[in-house]
């Protein structure tokens, strides 16, 4: 799958967990970019990601992963 | 071994001298060697031995076991959860079975039984209620993957028990600390100093400010017939500054030690009392508790399928935006109650340090839609430093009702204690002498308004960069004469020996 | 190196500032006159140890006027008796006098006598050495004290760093003994009727463990040879101190040692109505009766030198020359009259 195509996904499961239509993420984006996103509703947001893409991630990945591009790096190797 | 004590000095200069003087690849294992003697200090008998060795080999065999059998999902997992088990088990065995004998009791004098089950009071190590969820936090990282075990019995051994942890914490991964625990180290001028610094200021904390403190609030609540009203009020207002500086000043010792040494630890405190709700406050406030618990109990429970099936299931009844917050509250639930009983095996803590806690922080998440509506039509600004005070404050004071419990020594002792607070006596706080004999007088209170703004200030300080470079970057007489000052005022003010009380030195007849 | 230096410096400076902290917060010099560091090292003729009986009773610069010698005090308030020993051996470390005079007072006192404050004012006055180690472990184990306490007395600061909260202005004037360590109280207390001593011959063994630290005095000072004298002050008392001082007075003359008890002396004599200041203390009338009958004593008994005219010892003469201005002030009377009206 193409990166752009990913992020568009992405782009509708964030606005979909957050509540945000003006929501766009890149690579960089981490947690203190989006106002909800704290530690509560980061779960939400992994499973909102896992039913999106099919795929799971594993509980180190969870607590360690720092951005959005490294959740991407996963989905990709995952699918 | 009590942190403040001439032994723990003396024990931590042999220590650290030792392990700077020895060859570089067993600074180690005199590590492990001291965090023994420090682990089984006024301890040792076959018991804690025992104990000790319990959890050692669990997590060491299962440790290996799990790595060994990565690939293979349900075999790792069994071992896992053996593991765990046996961890858990002595924990709660060694901690908890009172707590169950006086819930029994309860039950039966509720129903009539004439039949109390007996107390046991058992003699468990320093350090079991953190050595037990580190090593558990161990075997789970092995599990996901994030660690690969320690194939040293001995080196494991040393994760277990590195002594500056066993106090107070922090609580410690083994990924984070495995290079600096078993490295090399250079003793390190500057890391001295700057670990001395540290270790001075968490002496004064203890010493100066949490003993004063105490001394007040036990006089209060140690005799609540005469204590009442004013006096109620200012301890419980006193009592979270006590543990905090109680707690965090152990924190700056420990910290500060392991600075020396080399090892770096992660913080657990973060200036907690500035934060607005209770919520951003458990943020802040032994924050690796918070870790702990979010990595290993929240996230699992939240994703897992039970969780996840949940929140379906609500979600068709309640919708989308409730359902999440069902699981969620739920989930928090579950964990306020494990780090309630984390802190002690006694519903005070249960209740104080977790019921309540979970309960104010659920009242600010679901009163948050509508303070924000109440503040909109009332055009009050959450931006301006008037809002953020009060916020600060409220927070305080919620907190602070919490830690009546937490202190107390049953729960109809706090709730006495509540109830004492409703007397009227507000020229207790005006007269210019009661304040003053309830275990500290005037001059009690001057050193604590001076500390306690000191404290203020250097925690505000802290919110925009360690303080301790700031110091360190000044010139050499500021530097020095501000580590004197602090140092003489340990020395003078400090409660520590015998407190000087003139009855003594009255001359007699010859 | 360079960081070593400066580790060092920064201890150096430490100790310092603790020294002088510390000289502040202490306990002070009340009912303590504790002089063989003070005075010159090896100037003392006499050195008169015990309790407040020696420096209520004897005034030493009185003596120096009237026979040239020096007598240095090491006397505190209540002073326990097992502490003498070490007082010896600190002596002997900066003095080395003709002869130590010891006072007996406190040699039949019980151990619920001496409290802490009677303790420190002994222990807390000795410089830090092995010997007052030794001396806080023998008089706190038979105070019956836990020996985890025994590190407040090696460390007195831990005890005394509280006292910032009762600071006041004599913590920081030098504290100088005034008249070489004599306490001159004019006052007489007029309401004490002391019964006459009629308790001469009464003879009562004291306990076993006071026996016990009598021996070891003894022993003490005949291995190390000292000269010494014991004397008993003259007070009110009753039948059962009486009897057992005069047991502990036959043990003393048994071993070959002279006592002086000032109750039964036939040559002394003072006027209870005016020269008491309590019912244990004389007062500056009584006690010029007393300088005058031991130094004497002392100057006929004992080769003593005479210092009077010696320009080292100018102190003495200071001192006593400042004695007779205080007396005068307190009393509005001439010390030489008094002199002259009781060398009659």
């Amino acid at each position: 799958m193409e990166n752009e195509e990913i992020y568009e996904r992405l782009n509708n499961v964030f606005r979909d967990v957050f509540d945000d239509e003006s929501i766009v993420v890149k690579p960089e984006t981490t947690s203190k970019d989006i106002e909800d996103w704290d530690s509560l509703e980061h779960i939400n947001l992994v499973v909102a990601v896992e039913q999106e893409f099919g795929i799971k991630f594993n509980m180190n990945e969870v607590t360690t992963m720092k951005n959005v591009g490294e959740m991407v790096d996963i989905i990709k190797s995952r699918i | 071994m009590n942190l403040t004590s001439l032994v723990f000095l003396i024990f931590c200069i042999m220590a650290l001298g030792i392990y700077f003087i020895v060859p570089k690849k067993f600074q180690w294992f005199i590590l492990l060697i001291s965090s023994v003697i420090f682990l089984f200090w006024n301890n040792l008998s076959v018991s804690t031995v025992i104990q000790a060795l319990l959890v050692l080999l669990a997590s060491y065999i299962f440790g290996i076991l799990i790595d060994k059998y990565h690939d293979n999902t349900i075999k790792s997992k069994i071992f896992l959860i053996i593991g765990i088990s046996i961890i858990l088990g002595q924990l709660i065995c060694l901690k908890y079975t009172n707590l169950f004998s006086v819930t029994i009791n309860h039950i039966l004098k509720l129903l009539h039984i004439d039949f109390q089950l007996g107390l046991s009071y058992f003699n468990s190590l320093v350090g079991i209620s953190y050595y037990s969820l580190i090593m558990i936090s161990y075997l789970v990282d092995i599990y996901r993957g994030a660690c690969k075990s320690q194939k040293n019995i001995l080196k494991c051994a040393l994760f277990m028990s590195y002594f500056p942890i066993l106090t107070s914490g922090p609580f410690i991964r083994y990924n984070d600390i495995e290079k600096d625990l078993y490295g090399k180290h250079k003793f390190n001028y500057d890391s001295m100093c700057r670990g001395l610094v540290r270790t001075i200021w968490g002496v004064f904390k203890v010493l100066v400010i949490s003993q004063r403190l105490g001394m007040f609030v036990d006089t209060v609540y140690g005799d609540l017939a005469t204590y009442t009203g004013f006096y109620t009020i200012v301890a419980a207002l006193f009592f979270p500054l006590q543990l905090y500086t109680n707690f965090s000043g152990s924190i700056d010792i420990i910290m500060g030690i392991s600075e020396i040494i080399g090892i770096h630890l992660p913080e657990n405190f973060t200036a907690p009392f500035f934060s607005k709700t209770l919520t951003e406050f458990w943020r802040n406030w032994h924050i690796t508790l918070g870790a702990w618990l979010r990595d290993y109990i929240f996230y699992p429970l939240l994703k897992s399928n039970a969780m996840q099936n949940l929140t379906k299931k609500t979600k068709k009844i309640f919708g989308k935006k409730a359902s999440k917050k069902i699981s969620l509250y739920l989930s928090m639930l579950i964990m306020w109650t494990i780090i309630g009983a984390w802190h002690g095996g006694a519903y005070t803590f249960i209740i104080g340090s977790g019921l309540l806690q979970f309960l104010i922080m659920v009242l600010e998440d679901t009163l948050e839609p509508l303070s924000n509506k109440i503040n909109n039509k009332l055009g009050i600004k959450k931006e301006v430093f008037s809002y953020k005070l009060y916020q600060i404050i409220r927070t305080y004071l919620l907190f602070a009702f919490t830690m009546i419990f937490f202190r107390a020594s049953s729960v109809g002792n706090a709730v006495e204690i509540i109830k004492n607070m409703f007397v009227w006596n507000p020229w207790v706080l005006l007269d210019n002498t009661s304040i003053y004999t309830a275990g500290l007088d005037i001059h009690d209170f001057r050193v604590l308004i001076i500390s306690l703004t000191t404290l203020f200030a250097v925690d505000k300080l802290s919110r925009t960069g360690s303080v301790r470079e700031k110091l360190f970057k000044q010139n050499i007489i500021f530097r020095w004469g501000m580590l004197y000052i602090l140092i003489f005022a340990i020395v003078i003010l400090g409660c520590y020996g015998v407190g000087y009380d003139p009855a003594a030195f009255i001359y007699r007849q010859f | 190196m360079k960081n070593f230096i400066k580790s060092i410096v920064f201890i150096i400076i430490f100790l310092i500032i603790f020294c002088c902290v510390f000289k502040v917060l202490w306990l002070g010099k009340t009912y303590v006159s504790f002089l063989i560091y003070d005075e010159p090292k090896n100037s003392s003729d006499i050195v008169y140890i015990g309790s407040s009986a020696v420096y209520t009773y004897f005034n030493p610069v009185l003596a120096y006027d009237l026979y040239g010698f020096t007598t240095c005090f090491c006397a505190t308030g209540s002073q326990p008796f097992n502490a003498i020993k070490y007082l010896l051996k600190e002596t002997q470390k900066y003095q080395n006098p003709e002869l130590y005079i010891i006072d007996l007072a406190t040699s039949i006192e019980d151990w619920d006598f001496f409290d802490e404050g009677a303790i420190r004012r002994t222990t807390d006055s000795m410089k830090f050495s092995k010997n007052r180690i030794d001396a806080i472990n023998e008089i706190l184990k038979y105070k019956g004290i836990d020996k985890k306490d025994y590190i407040n007395y090696y460390f007195s600061f831990l005890r005394y760093h509280d006292i910032w909260r009762d600071i006041t202005k004599e913590n920081f004037t030098k504290n100088e003994y005034s008249y070489k360590g004599f306490i001159l109280s004019p006052e007489s207390s007029k309401n004490i009727y002391i019964d006459e001593f009629n308790w001469k011959d009464d003879i009562m063994e004291i306990s076993a463990e006071k026996k016990q630290i009598l021996m070891e005095l003894i022993e003490y000072i005949k291995v190390n040879n000292l000269n010494v004298l014991f004397t008993i002050p003259i007070r009110d008392t009753n039948k059962a101190d009486n009897a057992q001082l005069n047991y502990v007075t036959k043990i003393l003359r048994e071993n070959g040692f002279n006592v002086i008890n000032f109750n039964t002396l036939e040559d002394f004599s003072v006027n209870y109505a005016t020269d008491f200041y309590n019912t244990s203390h004389v007062n500056i009338y009584g006690a010029t009766k007393y300088t005058l009958y031991l130094s004497k004593y002392l100057n006929d008994h004992y080769d003593l030198p005479n210092h009077n005219g010696d320009e080292a010892y100018n102190s003495w003469e200071n001192e006593y020359v400042r004695f007779k201005q205080d007396f005068k002030a307190l009393t509005k009377k001439d010390f030489n009259k008094i002199l002259t009206k009781y060398s009659n």
